[in-house]
């Protein structure tokens, strides 16, 4: 019984493979010189004993089942096979309990997850524009599920979900972030095939880079001015059809990359889901398109992760106008473009993004109001460089005994202009960043920033804000 | 603002300090291997003796220099995109992925890894088909971008037929079995590991390298053009280490503790006491080049070239740089040790 005890035999595994690591440092020959010389005979026979007397003294790898099998060939006989199954019985047991009592069960596949931000920042007060004020701040929190609720192995046509509640950053409410249903139309296992998917409930709003990039992946402490004042980072209910065309396959790197992407949806424009927001408030829809064309390279080619892209809004906003002190609802066209080229490789990247919106103002002349429009539009330029294997997909999934990911750096800077009213160009807000993440878990950074915002009117610089920044971002 | 200020060169000292050590004197700090696991973190053949022997650590002790060992879940793919990124500088892997990683980068082949390395397709126990043609139109698990993609490129392309005239499905060795095992899939591409299958009646052979012998694998030994050329006594060092580990397993007085090594890498010693039953294990340890093995790899870089799984052609002579081994292979006596294989594997004096 003893003979194949598996407690055992991972024990003596353990002692024995220690005895002959510590074996191994006092048997090792002398290192070989650097020098190129030929060795003579004599060395090489001592040489090649020594790695015999090594190689006979080491055991297997901690960890191995088979660390006594080479020496001990006696039969095995119905004794030992009968505790053998007494030991599996037990452990079928023990985990049937633990299953029973400790563990949350469900229905469909979940995947949970969350994220969590708290920062510390402070600024010299001259204006708030950056987004940063002084002291402790929680920042954004999520916590959600996501899984699939139909897996067809026959085509990858799979049902997904989303199911993930976060808060706002200013009353720290959670309110429902990602709620969607998702299923592949066409056939998914081929990567030599277009994909095309629907997903419908509320999400992100394909638009651009900065809005549709997810917090982890971000630089940046704060977002781009113009994703929040043009209403584009925030989630909405519609209904999204992704796809892309003519895939280019390197399978030498598992790497594949379509030459186009594109995105319709149709949105109630109204944001996301809140206290009192849970229909289409002014019975029309708005509809978003996006295209990208992507560089259709293999992956060592130096314009891997180069791509271009372009996002239209349209939709229509509600906005009272006063007429004889009545005032009155009308609606006006709420439009944004936007254009953007991202080079997103490693170690080096960068991404320009342009974006311009046309919304609805009320003008009042003479105790008359009329709509008007007014257009605003914005620049945002992220130079990044990486140190570490942190983006580097394959290297960051390893077989490890230990709680291994790769440190990595992240220097980056960023310039980011809002013109408010491009008739009035000589009056925007310009926001200079400086930053570096480092990440040292697996799904831990802390970011720093140094923010200067100068605010123009007019062609007058009011007097500079300094922020500084400095962001713990942790998930699960 | 006295605060700001030293927060901006905080992080330009940072900056600096990092970039720093990516600039590297007479030797480098760390060598970093990247190589392939199979259910744990623990490489097999002659990187499993080093590994398991610390003869690499050893070696490298004396300057002061680590080995970082990286054992990568996602097989040759992965090792080449951590060559791309350069995250490793020493790498095994099969014979495709490495004609892939040549075709777009720069690195050497310095030794063979592995020759010989079996390949079977398999299907459900209770599967009617007893042919390849059988499986014209049925699922079929092939890993896309490791040596069982060339194996299923050239087993389809040895009857005539085209991939298209099957569903093969992308699947990592791991998802494979588990689909093959819940009967997802029709077929599956497998290794050394089919013995298990037998011996569990969960799959039956249905062609292998048994009948087509031309259809074995072979990995090799790679290093980066860049470390090679920034440190050439550092590379001769660790192919002459590499060549020790081989000479080890070769012998064949240390066959069953060797095989009981590679056990540790989680396939069961049964495996491959199976798979390698009447197979000296010199055989498979080999690191020398020759005609059997440099037939094979050029036919894999002809092959390769007419599916469009590369796009741009190379020798074998570009290749390979077979400088550091024959020093080697001098300095510890040991040019005739291995047995040489002709072009069709037969036995021929080296």
């Amino acid at each position: 019984m003893n003979k194949i005890n598996p407690v055992i035999l991972v024990l003596g595994s353990l002692v024995f493979s220690n005895a002959n690591l510590q074996a191994a440092e006092t048997k090792i020959p002398a290192p070989h010189s650097a020098v190129t010389i030929q060795a003579t005979d004599e060395e090489n026979k001592v040489e090649n004993q020594s790695d015999q007397n090594l190689f006979d003294s080491t055991g297997s790898t901690p960890g191995s089942n088979n660390s006594t099998t080479s020496v001990d060939t006696a039969p095995v006989t119905h004794a030992d096979l009968e505790g053998v199954q007494t030991q599996i019985n037990i452990l079928q047991e023990q985990w049937q309990r633990k299953l029973d009592k400790g563990t949350v069960l469900s229905t469909r596949n979940a995947n949970l997850s969350g994220s969590f931000t708290v920062n510390y920042g402070f600024n010299n007060g001259n204006i708030t524009s950056a987004g940063v004020n002084d002291g402790f701040k929680a920042g954004i929190t999520s916590l959600g599920f996501k899984g699939n609720l139909h897996r067809d192995y026959e085509a990858g046509k799979n049902i997904d979900y989303a199911f993930t509640i976060g808060s706002d950053k200013t009353t720290f409410n959670l309110l429902p972030s990602d709620l969607y249903l998702s299923y592949q139309i066409l056939p998914s296992l081929d990567p030599e095939k277009p994909l095309l998917n629907v997903t419908v409930g509320q999400q992100k709003k394909p638009f651009g880079l900065e809005a549709t990039t997810s917090d982890d992946k971000k630089p940046t402490v704060t977002v781009a001015q113009f994703a929040s004042t043009m209403k584009l980072n925030e989630r909405d209910l519609g209904l999204l059809i992704h796809g892309d065309l003519f895939p280019v396959n390197d399978y030498g790197f598992k790497y594949r990359v379509p030459l186009i992407e594109y995105n319709f949806m149709v949105l109630n424009g109204n944001g996301p889901i809140g206290s009192g927001n849970l229909t289409n408030a002014d019975n029309s829809e708005d509809l978003l398109g996006r295209f990208v064309l992507n560089a259709p390279v293999e992956y060592n080619n130096p314009l891997r992760g180069l791509s271009v892209g372009t996002s239209f809004y349209h939709g229509r906003k509600t906005t009272s106008i006063t007429n004889n002190n009545v005032a009155v609802a009308s609606k006006g066209d709420r439009n944004r473009f936007g254009a953007d080229i991202a080079y997103v490789n490693t170690p080096i990247g960068f991404t320009y993004e342009y974006a311009q919106a046309k919304d609805p103002v009320a003008v009042t002349v003479n105790k008359i109001s009329v709509l008007n429009s007014t257009k605003s539009d914005s620049q945002t330029f992220t130079l990044f460089y990486n140190f570490g294997e942190q983006f580097v997909k394959g290297f960051v999934q390893q077989d490890r005994y230990d709680d291994w990911w790769p440190t990595s750096y992240q220097p980056f800077f960023r310039i980011d202009r809002l013109t408010p009213d491009t008739s009035l160009r000589s009056t925007h807000t310009d926001v200079y960043t400086l930053g570096f993440n480092w990440f040292f878990a697996e799904t831990t950074k802390l970011q720093i920033n140094y923010n200067r915002t100068l605010s123009y009117v007019n062609n007058n610089k009011s007097s500079p804000d300094n922020a500084f920044v400095a962001q713990f971002q942790f998930g699960f | 603002m006295r605060k700001i200020a030293s927060v901006f060169l905080l992080i330009g000292i940072m900056t600096t300090l990092i970039s720093g050590t990516a600039l590297s004197a007479d030797k480098p700090k760390v060598i970093r291997i990247g190589c392939t696991g199979s259910n744990r973190p623990i490489p097999g053949n002659a990187f499993g003796i080093l590994y398991q022997l610390h003869l690499l650590e050893e070696e490298f002790k004396k300057d002061g220099i680590q080995v970082e060992w990286n054992v990568f879940k996602g097989a040759g793919p992965a090792s080449n995109e951590a060559l791309a990124n350069d995250a490793v500088d020493f790498v095994t892997f099969g014979d495709l992925p490495s004609i892939i990683g040549r075709a777009q980068g720069k690195i050497k082949l310095l030794a063979i890894h592995e020759t010989r390395r079996a390949a079977y397709t398999i299907v459900q126990p209770e599967s009617k088909a007893k042919s390849i043609a059988d499986l014209k139109g049925k699922k079929w698990g092939v890993s896309y971008g490791t040596s069982s993609h060339l194996y299923f490129s050239k087993l389809v392309d040895k009857f005539g037929f085209k991939e298209s005239d099957f569903k093969p499905i992308n699947f990592s060795s791991g998802d494979g079995k588990a689909a093959f095992l819940a009967k997802e899939i029709d077929a599956l591409n497998v290794g050394s590991e089919v013995v298990d299958y037998l011996a569990l009646n969960q799959g039956k052979v249905i062609y292998g390298t048994d009948k087509a012998p031309e259809l074995k694998g072979t990995a090799g030994l790679v290093v980066t053009e860049a470390f090679a050329k920034k440190y050439p006594e550092i590379t001769y060092r660790f192919v002459k280490t590499f060549v020790r580990a081989a000479k080890l397993g070769s012998e064949p007085a240390n066959r069953e503790k060797t095989l009981s090594l590679w056990a540790a890498t989680g396939t069961p010693l049964s495996t491959y006491k199976k798979e390698y039953a009447n197979i000296p294990l010199a055989l498979i340890l080999d690191p020398i080049p020759d005609e059997y093995t440099i037939s094979h790899l050029k036919d894999g870089i002809k092959f390769s070239k007419e599916k469009g799984i590369i796009r741009k052609a190379f020798t074998f002579e570009e290749w390979y740089d077979g400088s550091y081994l024959n020093r080697a292979l001098k300095e510890l006596k040991l040019e005739k040790y291995w047995p040489a294989s002709d072009i069709n594997g037969k036995p021929t004096p080296r």
